[in-house]
């Protein structure tokens, strides 16, 4: 039996990663044998092999129902990228201003160095100067302000796309359920959807909440007040949209009432309701 | 910015470059929330989770080894460990809930899923029955979730190849008989899929040491 060396050994195991079943080394198709040896005295070959065999398992743990049978990889493909919201880049870009003795990128120059620019130019030229730099300024402005509305209206897009998704997902299950939230004044303003799947909380009675606050949803059982999640915001339309699969910790099915209140962020929980539903016993 | 690799990123958020944070945001920040989204069920303790990943990557980038595997590898990571402490905080929290799934698995004295519910949201659900453990279970969802958002992240071609050889039990050569492809194109779309689920997949340890 001819040896094999270490790149033909990485080769064949990335070719045999391409076949699910194909990880069995102790069967007898030929040319396998001598893969095997060379595993056995290769750590580098070893590693690659466990990890190959993992990501197999792994899909396969992923493609696992909860009544022991297999489902189906087209199904778990077909899921919808989950988008991330505006807010959260938002969030992002102020870690750096949060942490202290973070080095600052740029640092503006000092103003004894700004002065004497100014001496040096003479008044009249340093003024035209600013004022060269402030219509620059201005323009380098507007276009990012600009490139910041375009951002954000695509990112807005790529959410409501997200929720409708979500939306259509229940709406074309035969057992979902929906209720209307309403208003202090009884108005009805939204609404409650979900399958046994899919949530979708969907409002274009709030507003954006002010800094520091948010508005949270919750579910009220027996006086107690459980909090469930929060609403976001794309455009004026305010959701909230989450998975109700086997990993779920909450029930709308329970009866108790589904509710949204301005709450500090973070904390709070105790907030007069501004929408309330009520919920299926 | 938008060209340089991982590894030079990584150096320059570690030197304090604001752009190079968010340029590793716009690069991998969907991912990770997908991942939390999936794992925790809740948006808003997703997003909390992103927000943990990214200053840890702020304030400790430096532990980052590009020899040891690539910054989503490293990402996903942290984003595990933030993810299951939320995890364990909810389930020290009282019970609040209990979801009877109408298929028998439900029910009282039925292998009731023991749920906690969180300030932030909804936490994951504690497998509690007789022949789950829950840290399996639960290192098994954290897989789930990895897979599913990465499947979710793949071009069409290559997804539509994964699913005829998962689903359809099809070889490299049937594949690219069925869909008319060469086999070099079969197979190279194949390894790009397999090695993007590898990579996201190798920090988990518990899946590396089975």
């Amino acid at each position: 039996m001819k040896p094999m060396d270490h790149a033909e050994a990485h080769e064949r195991l990335a070719d045999l990663a391409l076949e699910p079943a194909a990880f069995d080394l102790s069967g007898t198709a030929e040319g396998l044998h001598p893969l095997q040896a060379h595993i056995e005295g290769c750590a580098t070959c070893r590693a690659d092999l466990v990890a190959w065999r993992a990501t197999h398992d792994a899909i396969d743990d992923a493609l696992a129902t909860a009544d022991g049978h297999r489902g189906r990889l087209a199904d778990l493909a077909a899921e919808p990228p989950i988008v991330s919201p505006t807010s959260l880049r938002a969030a992002i870009a102020r870690i750096p201003g949060s942490n202290e003795g973070a080095t600052a990128v740029t640092s503006a120059p000092a103003g004894d160095q700004r002065l004497e620019a100014t001496t040096r130019f003479g008044w009249r030229r340093a003024a035209a100067l600013v004022a060269a730099v402030a219509v620059a300024v201005l323009g380098v402005s507007l276009l990012r302000d600009q490139s910041a509305r375009l951002d954000l209206a695509q990112s807005e897009t790529r959410e409501l796309a997200s929720v409708t998704a979500v939306l259509g997902r229940v709406l074309s299950d035969p057992g979902r359920h929906v209720v209307s939230l309403t208003s202090a004044d009884g108005t009805a303003n939204g609404s409650v959807a979900w399958s046994g799947h899919d949530l979708a909380v969907m409002t274009r009675a709030l507003e954006r909440p002010p800094t520091g606050q948010t508005y949270r949803c919750w579910i009220e059982r027996d006086g107690a007040r459980s909090p469930v999640g929060e609403m976001w915001f794309a455009g004026d339309l305010a959701y909230w949209t989450g998975s109700l699969d086997d990993w779920a910790t909450i029930s709308l099915d329970g009866g108790g009432r589904f509710g949204v209140s301005l709450e500090p962020a973070p904390g709070g929980g105790h907030g007069q309701p501004v929408l309330v539903a009520d919920l299926p016993g | 910015m938008d060209e340089l690799g991982d590894a030079e990123l990584v150096v320059r958020i570690v030197a304090g470059d604001e752009r190079a944070l968010m340029v590793a945001y716009d690069r991998h920040g969907a991912t990770l929330f997908g991942i939390a989204v999936r794992f925790l069920g809740d948006r808003e303790s997703a997003a909390e989770v992103v927000q943990e990943v990214f200053l840890s990557l702020w304030q400790r980038g430096a532990r980052f080894d590009v020899a040891a595997g690539s910054l989503i590898a490293w990402l996903i990571g942290i984003a595990r460990h933030r993810s299951l402490d939320r995890l364990r905080a909810a389930s020290r929290r009282p019970r609040l809930v209990r979801t009877p799934t109408g298929d028998g698995r439900g029910g009282a004295g039925s292998g009731l899923e023991d749920v906690a519910s969180t300030a932030g949201g909804r936490a994951a659900v504690m497998a509690q029955g007789a022949e789950a453990d829950p840290a399996v279970e639960v290192d098994r969802r954290w897989t789930r979730s990895v897979v599913r958002a990465s499947l979710a992240e793949l071009p069409e071609a290559e997804r539509h190849v994964l699913v005829l050889a998962y689903d359809e039990g099809l070889s490299q050569s049937q594949i690219a008989a069925r869909l008319g492809l060469p086999i070099g194109t079969v197979k190279s779309r194949t390894r790009r899929a397999m090695a993007a689920l590898r990579a996201r997949l190798v920090e988990i340890p518990e899946l590396m040491d089975r």
